[in-house]
């Protein structure tokens, strides 16, 4: 799985203060789409431990309310997207119960 | 750090020596300087040149403040800022910028004016951009024309020291004007 960008302490996708994690790959192709680009399984860069971290490492303020998915497609099959992310979810699941 | 901690010492130390000695209430303001920062930098720069790091803006940064085009998270400024409040005994305002979408996130704007009392800032402030359309009435940030209605008929307010300013390119110095060019969200960064 690519993604496009890590945003912290985002306001705009959701309540709070969040990490938003925008993925790449969707094949919708909506009409109106707000990330177009995106829509391309192989834009930005690879998911790789390095971004993982990058996620956790806002988690741990104590101000940020939890993680944010938006994409692309958090779920699309155009790459491996569904099984990064609910892997992902379930590390932040067991590591920070108390975020949503 | 230490040096800013130093500078704040030397003039809490000196305003309580003037108070002592002349009977009278000399306090530590920290003040907009609305005028002074750029007045006064056309003279540095006159006399020094243009020193990277302390005279390469249109400006002095006002204060204590964090560069307003650092780019940081707002909980990053306050824990800055937080640290030489306690030695204005006078007046300070510590402020982060956001944008319009904070109307739709009441749960943000609680849980950092929630930060900042935890970090004993005497004088909090948030800004946020208002622009209406003088004709439809859309508000929000608008980036050139309306998004509801197209007209280019819009009112932009900023808060840029400490009041609402019409339009801030002819309502200020030149100093000021270019500080809110340089100024940066500081809501979803790049992490």
């Amino acid at each position: 799985m690519n993604y496009a960008s890590i945003l912290k302490a985002d306001i705009a996708n959701g309540q709070g203060f969040r990490v938003s994690l925008f993925v790449s790959g969707c094949a919708r192709n909506c009409k109106g789409c707000f990330n177009k680009e995106a829509q391309d399984p192989a834009f930005g860069k690879p998911f790789d431990d390095k971004a993982k971290q990058k996620i956790f490492n806002e988690l741990e303020h104590d101000w940020c309310k939890g993680l944010s998915l938006l994409g692309g497609e958090p779920l699309s099959k155009l790459s491996d997207n569904r099984k990064v992310v609910i892997e992902l979810a379930k590390e932040i699941r067991e590591k920070f119960p108390e975020k949503d | 750090m230490q040096l800013a901690i130093e500078i704040e010492t030397l003039f809490k130390e000196k305003c309580a020596k003037f108070k002592k000695d002349n009977k009278l209430n000399f306090g530590v303001y920290y003040t907009p300087a609305e005028n002074l920062c750029y007045t006064a930098m056309k003279k540095f720069k006159a006399q020094y040149g243009e020193i990277k790091n302390v005279s390469d803006h249109e400006f002095f940064t006002n204060s204590m403040h964090v560069p307003v085009w650092k780019k940081m998270t707002p909980f990053e400024k306050i824990d800055i800022e937080a640290q030489l409040t306690p030695y204005s005994s006078a007046g300070c305002i510590t402020y982060v910028e956001l944008d319009a979408g904070t109307v739709n996130n009441i749960q943000a704007l609680e849980d950092l004016v929630n930060y900042a009392m935890d970090k004993d800032i005497p004088y909090f402030a948030i800004n946020v951009p208002s622009d209406s359309c003088n004709d439809c009435g859309y508000q929000g940030e608008i980036n050139g024309k309306c998004p509801k209605c197209g007209s280019e008929n819009i009112q932009r307010l900023r808060r840029v020291t400490g009041y609402l300013t019409g339009n801030y390119t002819t309502a200020f110095n030149l100093g000021k004007q270019a500080e809110v060019e340089n100024r940066v969200k500081h809501n979803g960064l790049e992490a």
